[in-house]
């Protein structure tokens, strides 16, 4: 088989995953021309690129994704910012982290709950108002958005901007409008305004003693902290991977239960399953389908010699379907699974997703409310049409009627 | 002797794996995270260690 692949010039949007199966098969390691990285697909290859921070460096997130300039990592000028969490490497990626998981405990998590679970019924009470609704633009899209803005404080008048700055982003990122670079695409200016409205959030918040998790950040506590530019790039951060990967895992996780109506009906007689849901909904359709590193050295990975300085995707998406860690029936939505292994839906070792606990709850506290209502909708269209990205995956829209 | 478990507070991404998975010798007492390997087999601890997702877990050597 002639496999074609590339993370950002293939067109699979609606299934992606014959093509990642024919790669794990074929070409475990597999050049991708266009784009000029190598490609890793198997669960162990994946996972064992994931933990070695050493030979593989996360700047590559920022050279890739938007246009940075290469840099090992922080070279240590007193008074400038250090990389975000996402792009840094141990040990600045180690301090990093200390700080910000502060700010989300399960402690911290769980305080949340309730104002998530109010964000959600707000929503439910909007569709219910209408006689056709769209669980993505009604539900799955503002209440994640919402939900960030709150804990960062900011005005809800501001919450379509964000959510435009974020598709904006997404677009010229890995999207449709990524050959016309981060700056000409527009995501620069998205980014920067974003950015700009953020700082002076952060102004106001850095004398503050509250407990919201800006305020968390910047105080001077035990050990590192923030400065305010720091803080503003890890808003920014939060905004966007903290929003778009939610609505994303709900509406994925929707789209799996409509094409099962045998599930779907044993989740609705048995809320427990959402837990499970969202567990095999994570691994069989993830949100977020690649990352990249920089190999900071000639790596060998499954016989392949990767060269110092190549820049790798590693394809969570495919390593989630992989037969060899999650079993023979692996490409099948199963909610009884069992897991030998951990799914990658979240990444692996020290850049796991900060989020998880935060989109699990989320998560739940939307299909909570949705999964019962779905006896009572139908969609007005059967056809998905999923977003404009190629490193996420959701469905762009999910059009119901009450029946 | 069963197994001995080294737990780096700063590493933790507090995803909550091992208290769900093996709350017996995972859990929080009095606000403090405690680790009682003796509570399970060692193949137990070996398992939740190694989906331990940030890598704060790790066997003592």
């Amino acid at each position: 088989m002639n496999i074609d692949y590339d993370p950002f010039f293939s067109a699979h949007p609606e299934d992606p995953y014959p093509v990642y199966a024919a790669l794990r098969r074929e070409a475990p390691v597999y050049w991708a021309e266009r784009s000029k990285t190598w490609v890793v697909s198997r669960y162990d290859d994946v996972m064992s690129v994931l933990k070695d921070t050493a030979r593989f460096s996360s700047d590559a997130m920022a050279t890739v994704l938007v246009g940075a300039t290469p840099r090992r990592s922080y070279d240590g000028t007193p008074g400038a910012p250090r990389p975000s969490v996402v792009t840094s490497d141990p040990p600045v990626h180690t301090a990093l982290r200390d700080v910000v998981n502060r700010g989300f405990t399960p402690r911290q998590i769980s305080a949340w709950k309730p104002e998530v679970e109010k964000i959600v019924d707000e929503c439910v009470a909007n569709m219910r108002a209408k006689t056709s609704f769209d669980l993505v633009a009604d539900l799955s899209n503002p209440m994640p958005v919402i939900v960030i803005a709150n804990v960062l404080g900011v005005d809800p008048a501001r919450y379509a901007d964000f959510r435009k700055w974020a598709t904006i982003i997404t677009m010229g990122m890995n999207g449709s409008k990524r050959h016309l670079g981060f700056v000409g695409s527009g995501a620069a200016a998205a980014s920067t305004e974003m950015s700009k409205y953020l700082a002076e959030i952060i102004a106001r918040k850095t004398s503050a003693s509250g407990n919201d998790l800006i305020s968390v950040l910047v105080r001077a506590k035990e050990g590192d902290v923030m400065t305010a530019q720091e803080a503003i790039i890890f808003a920014n951060l939060l905004l966007f991977a903290g929003s778009e990967t939610t609505t994303n895992l709900i509406g994925n996780a929707i789209c799996a239960l409509l094409g099962q109506p045998e599930t779907l009906a044993r989740v609705q007689a048995n809320l427990q399953l959402i837990a499970p849901v969202i567990e095999e909904t994570l691994r069989w359709d993830p949100p977020v389908h690649y990352l990249f590193r920089r190999a900071t050295q000639d790596v060998e990975v499954s016989g392949t010699v990767i060269p110092e300085a190549s820049i790798v995707t590693i394809l969570l998406g495919s390593a989630n379907r992989d037969e060899t860690a999650c079993g023979s029936d692996a490409a099948e939505f199963i909610l009884d699974r069992k897991m030998a292994n951990p799914h990658l839906a979240f990444g692996f070792g020290a850049h796991f997703c900060l989020g998880a606990s935060l989109a699990r709850m989320e998560a739940t506290a939307a299909l909570q409310r949705v999964i019962p209502l779905l006896s009572n909708a139908r969609r007005t269209s059967v056809a998905v049409n999923y977003i404009d990205s190629f490193q996420f995956r959701g469905p762009a829209a999910l059009p119901m009627e009450w029946t | 002797m069963a197994v001995q478990v080294d737990w780096d507070s700063k590493v933790c991404s507090h995803s909550g794996n091992c208290v769900k998975t093996l709350p017996r010798v995972f859990k929080v007492e009095n606000k403090k995270f405690v680790i009682d390997p003796a509570a399970a087999t060692d193949e137990e601890v070996l398992a939740a260690v190694k989906a331990c997702p940030s890598g704060a877990l790790k066997i003592r050597s």
